[in-house]
């Protein structure tokens, strides 16, 4: 068993010491603040003389500056979009080393109403992390918005961050209900552009679910692969009823699935769909979840689709520009119950220490979240119950979703995002006006292929009971401490601060192929005695949402590491001289030593 | 005297009120009871509030009669039954534990109190209250199934194979119980077990097709791709798997008041084959809800599923009379119709069908179908042309286009559409055959190839040797100028069909054959007579019921 880090651990302290220092600190900064234009909307409000946290996470998104509230348009129509949420990204769009948020918005649901063209529906916002000269760290967002031209138009559903031109910015894709998805590009001065119509990539009028970049034809440059999710429009919403004959929201299963688009990137701000042609619209389902990870090892892409209701896909990637499903012999695409889920929420990572890539997904209330256990090559097992994490999760719904070393001990626990999508009769009885909401959970990785809830240990911010929905990791005040931030679906906006992690040993690492992210390169950290830790470089995965791109690295107690092994998506393997702890460093391909192409 | 006699009154009453007192405390059972909850209705189906009050009024009514323990304790679990069928889970809970604590030994509350917690996702309570009715009734097949398929679920896998091996002892259990002894075996990684287990589940019940996902997993767990694969084709996600009768499941099952519940079940029932199931539970849809045309629709489906036309067609009629944009009811009256041998009205459906969902396959080409049969292969080439736009490369859709086309006089589209078929299929001996006999007899000579037609007759017929590609091979030989040849096959071929009993029309073969004996080759590849220009889907002998929102 692994040590629990007590709840009351030095750096919660630190970190409330430093809210106070810093709330001095921006006070004397404000004097010189720059003309009210270029700090719109600032949320002032620095990380106020909190009560000591009691747990592994402290929720300060007010504190931090982000007060947002999503908005489903609930209108007593039960429109389907009202219960599927919206995701949330963190990624360094000003490219300062600071993780900034964008958060996708709803909206109202009115059938036949055109696109609302005034009201941008995602905020962005941008970190003003300050890192004072003793080493103390003040967390502080201001909305930016307006400022950056990022205008989301359309009821926001998913978004994903790759840069597409290679020019070291990252470009933003959001997907819409009942409105074009949108490709927002970087231009590098804190601005972005709508280059949609450009890049043709709007979509055929589908409800676009979760997105992920991946260079599927190893050109260099990231293509882009859309999910949709079902045949739905607010004219053709059905009614639907719970068991107590109580009108609830509607299952997928009463509407056709919509197969994803594969969009091939020319390299001149315009792709080409390639769907039919890759052969990637031979199944489908109506897809929720999305990643793009080489799971046969083969060193080329492959995409790991999560279905609500039907069968996942595996699509092996066949080198050829075309793709084959092989989900079902390759054991992932139902449970081990030969039943499809609800697949929402994904993350793949390398849980158990192996070296290869398990895949985990949330499920609807008992249904269990499932563990899909990597026996090599990409062929699996359903594990779920094995592992530990079936059972917890059997009362909740579970949506966004992330493998997270919280306490950096070099194994990967979870995070889940609950929230039901069908009514909860006890709540429902009780008049609750909203009676989806569920808390969220964290699963603690013992280190020995198995996981226990912690939750509990999780702290006051996990006894929140909120209808979860897109969840994001990253470490958004550069402390090593891996935190998360959820958009709750009509709810209010969570940014959940990692109290814990910082006390472990650790480094990060940003890995680059010319000026991008490394999008699938694969790490491994060697160390003598303890097992070799893998992690790939993702943004994509949980649900609608978008990752830091980075790449923590807990070393617990053991602070040594022998080697650091990169294998980039292009074949080249480099090693490089193991990175100084506690900071991130940055590393480039062909910066380091060549080894063999794998 | 007195005062002793005074006394010994004064005790016996004293110990006349002890007794009534204790008496009263003892059959005063339910003071400790908690009450329960009441529902909140707002929002609720009529038919569900109705049901419900019946059931607390029922009750009321017994309650009121201060009952025998054995008699409130029923009173009780019959109250815990409708809340729980209409999914009112709080006071079913408390209704249900309180029929438990009056009456401890009827098995039926501990039981669906077990059921109750484990949809609610309780799962602990559940397991507790299922190992109280395994200890007291421990051959109680529904329970061992049940618990052991959540101990496998909780990972309890021992405790999951006990009760497996138990339960394969009782009459009925076997099938559940291996399947679930080879999914334990599967969890435990013990492949060749889980193989055997599963196989032998699969030999008792051949259709549970969701097992063979398991079963697929076993044989990859044992490094046997090609198996994995073999059953990973049989494998449907919406299969079923081995059970146990359950009639305390049933019971509660048919208090379900809600009609969509009711529905759902139906469409469940019917997806998995069961019309007959399907049938009782839209009646009691349409019970719940007359006017749900939905409902009605889908009972008239499930009626035509059993064969029951004539009941089908009255249902279907009436569900369209209340509203007439149920795609499904449309289809399925359409193909009532067909069954009836009424194409027009037949076609009239299948149209509307289209109207309201362009993208109905089967509506599209049922139409056509009917349309060829009613001799209006101008009016079905275009249907089929659709069809296999949406189904691109189904050798059903471009030979049925094709035969429209050749039906209309249109031979180079059609010669056109047949090759396309056969690069695409070089084993589909249909399509062979069909572009040989056109390329041997078409009335245009542009169209006609009589090396290529006798290439491609000769390699269908020693592939098939059946007489259907012998009438071809004949033509082709005929149109190359074998006319012996022609003739003898020809001949040979009479004989074959006489002996095989295969349909024909027989006319048109010795038409032929009096064209090669004349030394003339074949103009007529298809009588207007052939079965090819009546084309019937088999799928239209069986309809599906309705996929609508769970």
């Amino acid at each position: 068993m692994r040590r629990q880090l007590p709840a009351s651990s030095l750096s919660v302290y630190i970190f409330r010491l430093l809210a106070v220092i810093g709330l001095v600190a921006l006070a004397a900064c404000s004097d010189k603040a720059t003309s009210p234009s270029t700090t719109p909307k600032s949320a002032q409000a620095p990380i106020p003389d909190a009560p000591a946290a009691r747990g592994i996470f402290s929720e300060v998104a007010k504190q931090v500056g982000i007060d947002f509230r999503h908005l489903n348009g609930m209108s007593g129509e039960f429109y389907y979009p009202e219960v599927i949420g919206a995701g949330v990204a963190l990624f360094d769009f000003d490219n300062d080393g600071k993780l900034d948020v964008l958060i996708l918005q709803g909206g109202p649901l009115v059938p036949n109403a055109a696109v609302d063209m005034k009201t941008c529906t995602a905020r962005l916002y941008r970190n003003a992390l300050d890192v004072q000269p003793d080493g103390k760290r003040v967390l502080l967002f201001t909305d930016v918005t307006d400022a950056s031209k990022l205008c989301s138009h359309g009821y926001a559903m998913g978004v994903a961050i790759g840069d597409y031109d290679n020019d070291g910015y990252p470009d933003v894709f959001i997907t819409h209900f009942g409105a074009p998805n949108q490709l927002f590009h970087n231009n590098g001065d804190g601005t972005f552009t709508d280059v949609t119509q450009k890049a043709g990539v709007a979509g055929a009028g589908h409800w676009g679910s979760s997105a992920t970049f991946l260079d599927f034809d190893h050109d260099g440059r990231l293509d882009l692969y859309v999910v949709n999710y079902v045949d739905y429009s607010l004219a053709n919403n059905q009614k639907c009823f719970a068991s107590t004959s109580a009108r609830d929201y509607c299952a997928p299963s009463g509407y056709k699935p919509v197969p994803g688009i594969l969009y091939r990137n020319r390299g001149d701000g315009t792709f080409e769909d390639v769907s039919v042609k890759s052969g990637i619209t031979k199944a489908f389902g109506a897809g929720l979840g999305v990643m793009a990870i080489d799971f046969n090892e083969d060193g080329w892409p492959d995409l790991y689709v999560a279905n609500d209701g039907n069968p996942n896909q595996l699509w092996i990637n066949q080198k050829d520009g075309t793709f084959k499903n092989e989900a079902e012999i390759r054991g992932a695409a139902v449970n081990a119950d030969g039943m499809a889920e609800a697949g929402m929420g994904i993350d793949i990572g390398d849980f158990d220490g192996n070296g290869t890539d398990d895949i985990f997904l949330t499920h609807l209330t008992r249904e269990k979240s499932t563990m899909f256990v990597n026996r090599g090559q990409g062929y699996f097992e359903d594990r779920s119950v094995e592992v530990g994490v079936a059972v917890p999760s059997i009362p909740f719904t579970g949506f966004g979703t992330a493998f997270l070393d919280y306490d950096n001990d070099g194994w990967l626990d979870v995070v889940a995002a609950n929230g039901a999508v069908h009514l909860i009769e006890e709540l429902r009885a009780k008049g609750d006006p909203y009676p989806l909401h569920q808390r969220k959970q964290l699963f603690h990785n013992l280190g020995n292929g198995h996981f226990e809830e912690a939750t509990a240990a999780g702290g006051p911010a996990f006894e929140l009971s909120e209808v979860g929905r897109g969840l994001a990791v990253g470490d958004l005040d550069n402390d090593g401490a891996v935190d998360f931030v959820v958009n709750n679906n009509n709810g209010p906006f969570r940014v959940f601060h990692n109290d814990v992690g910082a006390a472990s040993n650790w480094f990060g690492l940003r890995l680059l192929t010319g000026k991008r992210d490394a999008y699938g390169a694969r790490i491994e950290v060697r160390r003598t005695g303890l097992p070799t830790i893998v992690r790939r470089v993702r943004a994509d995965g949980s649900y609608l949402s978008a990752n830091d791109p980075r790449v923590l690295i807990g070393l617990g107690k053991q602070a040594k590491v022998d080697a650091l092994v990169v294998h980039w998506t292009d074949g080249v393997t480099e090693s490089f001289e193991p990175p100084a702890l506690s900071r991130y460093t940055t590393l480039t391909e062909g910066s380091g030593r060549k080894g063999a192409k794998s | 005297m007195s005062a002793r006699k005074s006394a010994r009154r004064g005790i016996a009453l004293v110990g006349t009120v002890l007794l009534v007192a204790s008496f009263a405390a003892c059959t005063d059972y339910t003071k400790d009871l908690p009450a329960v909850p009441t529902v909140q209705t707002n929002g609720l189906e009529p038919s569900v509030v109705k049901a419900v009050q019946r059931a607390r009024a029922q009750f009321d009514s017994v309650a009121a009669t201060r009952p025998s323990r054995e008699k409130l304790a029923s009173a009780y679990g019959e109250l815990a039954m409708t809340y729980h069928a209409q999914d009112l889970v709080a006071p079913a809970a408390v209704a249900y534990a309180n029929a438990h604590k009056l009456d401890p030994d009827d098995k039926r509350w501990p039981y669906l109190l077990g059921h109750l917690y484990n949809d609610s996702s309780r799962v602990p309570e559940a397991i507790a209250s299922f190992e109280e009715v395994i200890a007291k009734h421990p051959t109680d097949a529904p329970t061992l199934l049940t618990l052991g398929q959540i101990y496998l679920q909780t990972g309890a896998l021992d405790k999951s194979q006990a009760m497996y091996e138990r339960l394969k002892a009782q009459p009925g259990g076997q099938a559940a119980a291996l399947a679930g002894l080879g999914k334990v075996a599967l969890a435990k990684r013990n492949y060749a077990v889980a193989v055997t287990d599963l196989e032998e589940a699969l030999k008792l019940t051949p259709d549970a097709s969701r097992l063979r996902q398991p079963l697929a997993m076993a044989y990859q767990g044992q490094g046997d791709k090609v198996k994995a694969e073999e059953q990973l084709r049989l494998f449907r996600t919406d299969g079923f798997e081995p059970s146990v009768d359950d009639p305390l499941a049933d019971a509660l099952s048919d208090r379900v008041a809600a009609s969509r519940v009711l529905l759902r079940r139906g469409q469940r029932d019917g997806k998995a084959g069961r019309f007959d199931l399907a049938e009782k539970a839209f009646r009691l849809a349409v019970a719940a809800d007359p006017n749900d045309a939905e409902a009605i629709a889908n009972l008239g489906i499930s009626l035509a599923n059993l064969g029951r036309i004539d009941e089908a067609e009255q249902r279907l009629e009436e569900a369209l009379r209340k509203d007439d944009s149920i795609v499904v009811a449309h289809l399925s009256l359409g193909v009532v119709y067909d069954r009836k041998g009424r194409d027009a009205d037949a076609i009239a459906q299948y149209a509307k069908t289209v109207k309201l969902d362009p993208t109905n396959v089967a509506a599209l080409v049922y139409q056509a179908d009917a349309l060829m049969r009613t001799n209006q292969a101008s009016r079905a080439i275009p249907l089929y042309r659709d069809a296999l736009a949406k189904t691109p490369g189904s050798g059903r859709m471009e030979m049925s286009l094709a035969m429209a086309l050749i039906r209309n006089g249109q031979h180079a589209e059609a010669r056109a559409v047949l090759q396309s078929a056969l690069e695409a299929q070089q084993d589909n001996y249909a399509v062979a055959n069909a572009l040989a006999r056109l390329l041997a007899t078409s009335s245009d000579a542009s169209v006609r190839d009589g090396a290529r037609a006798l290439e491609l007759a000769r390699k269908t017929f020693e592939a098939t040797r059946s007489p259907e590609v012998g009438q071809t091979y004949a033509m082709a030989l005929a149109e190359t100028g074998s006319f012996t040849e022609a003739v003898k096959l020809q001949q040979e071929t009479l004989i074959a069909y006489e002996r095989s009993k295969l349909p024909v029309f027989r006319p048109a073969l010795e038409r032929n054959l009096e064209h090669y004996k004349r030394r003339e080759p074949a103009r007529e590849g298809w009588a207007p007579e052939d079965r090819i220009f009546q084309p019937r889907s088999p799928a239209a002998q069986r309809v599906e019921t309705a996929p609508r929102p769970s």
